[in-house]
């Protein structure tokens, strides 16, 4: 009865352990190869592959103004050259503020042309308050208001052109 | 029941003649059976979840060079992991218990011509219990899996085979069929079936042997002369 069992363990041992010791001792191949035996085959005469296509030179265009398209000059794929008109922008706008800017521009001129006058004014009564200071006709209180008369037309004057620039 | 169960199974290796003979009026063998089913399944369960697979098609096509590309294809977009595990899983759980019906069947009928008076029922869990040697194959498959890396074929998971512990027949070869499924365990069956068929018919060990070696004799007799006679 022992002896059988012994038997019994050393056999399911020995099924086991004999496959174990073949594989942890065969040596497998080092450079795994495929073989073919040679014959004709078709070659496939077309490829499918997949792909992006890219840019040599990509160029991100700007207007130096705002305002809306009106015209776009060129269509994708189209050769350009340099300095060529790509697209127009509606003038609309624009030509309204050139306006509103030529009105400011006027209303300026008028300005000066104001001052001018009231520098000429102050300097005639400036002049004449001096002979009569010089007479003693008036004090020189009254010579030196006109005179002061005379340099804030001067200063107005200045201000208006400068509003001009 | 079950500790009886455990006993038997435990004696079939040591001493089979014993084990026939208790068996012989009762040899339920759903404990063997469940083992064998849920064992196998377990193992090639862990074998698909953790095979590369992109490796295992290229493995199996590489077998059949004369394949036309869209036949290859074809059977490359059918070879997925999950219709391939659930496959095996089913064909498994469904083929196991047909496979020892058909088993049965024969030893009935055998047993018949030797004249035992022996019903079916038995003899189909007698086809059950003589196929317990093939529990032994079913660690050294998980060895074969937890060393594999990933990357080992269905053929390589029994290292019962003949083919894995002689010639390493690679797969597209003749022979290598014939040699992966003839294992250590089929011949150990054999031999307890020999055994079993002595202790329940109680007819001459000639006749016994007879009836225990036709039926591989047919099968793998038969398949080693077609591959005789076509290469």
């Amino acid at each position: 009865m022992n002896k059988r069992k012994l038997i019994g363990i050393v056999v399911v041992a020995a099924v086991i352990l004999v496959p174990v010791v073949i594989k942890f001792n065969s040596s497998k191949p080092k450079l795994e190869v495929e073989l073919a035996a040679v014959s004709k085959k078709e070659i496939q005469p077309s490829i499918l592959a997949s792909g992006n296509f890219v840019f040599r030179q990509q160029v991100q265009l700007s207007s130096e103004v705002i305002g809306k398209v009106s015209e776009v000059l060129v269509k994708e794929g189209d050769k350009i050259q340099q300095g060529q008109v790509l697209l127009r922008l509606d003038p609309t706008l624009i030509k309204a503020e050139v306006t509103q800017q030529r009105a400011i521009v006027r209303s300026a001129q008028v300005n000066i042309e104001r001052a001018q006058l009231n520098v000429d004014r102050q300097q005639v009564n400036s002049d004449r308050s001096r002979r009569l200071a010089e007479a003693k006709f008036i004090d020189t209180s009254k010579y030196e208001d006109a005179l002061h008369q005379l340099n804030v037309a001067k200063v107005d004057l200045h201000a208006a052109r400068e509003s001009m620039q | 029941m079950s500790s009886n169960a455990i006993s038997t199974l435990a004696k079939v290796f040591y001493e089979p003649k014993s084990a026939f003979e208790s068996l012989k009026e009762k040899p339920a063998a759903w404990l063997p059976l469940a083992l064998i089913i849920l064992g196998t399944m377990m193992v090639f369960y862990w074998y698909y979840a953790t095979v590369d697979f992109p490796w295992l098609v290229d493995h199996t096509l590489s077998a059949q060079p004369d394949l036309k590309p869209d036949a290859k294809a074809a059977m490359a977009g059918f070879m997925t992991k999950n219709t391939m595990m659930y496959s095996t899983l089913g064909g498994l759980l469904i083929a196991t218990p047909i496979v020892f019906a058909l088993f049965g069947l024969y030893y009935w009928l055998a047993a018949k011509v030797m004249g035992s008076e022996i019903g079916y029922g038995k003899w189909f869990h007698f086809a059950i219990w003589i196929s317990v040697p093939t529990l032994l194959g079913l660690p050294l498959m998980a060895l074969q899996i937890a060393t594999g890396h990933g990357q080992i074929s269905t053929e390589d998971l029994n290292m019962l085979s003949m083919n894995y512990l002689t010639v390493h027949a690679p797969l597209d070869a003749p022979r290598s069929g014939i040699l992966n499924n003839l294992s250590l365990t089929t011949f150990w069956t054999l031999f307890l079936s020999f055994v079993g068929l002595r202790v329940w018919t109680g007819r001459s060990a000639t006749a016994c042997a007879l009836a225990a070696v036709l039926p591989y004799a047919l099968v793998y007799g038969g398949w080693a002369l077609k591959i005789a006679f076509s290469h």
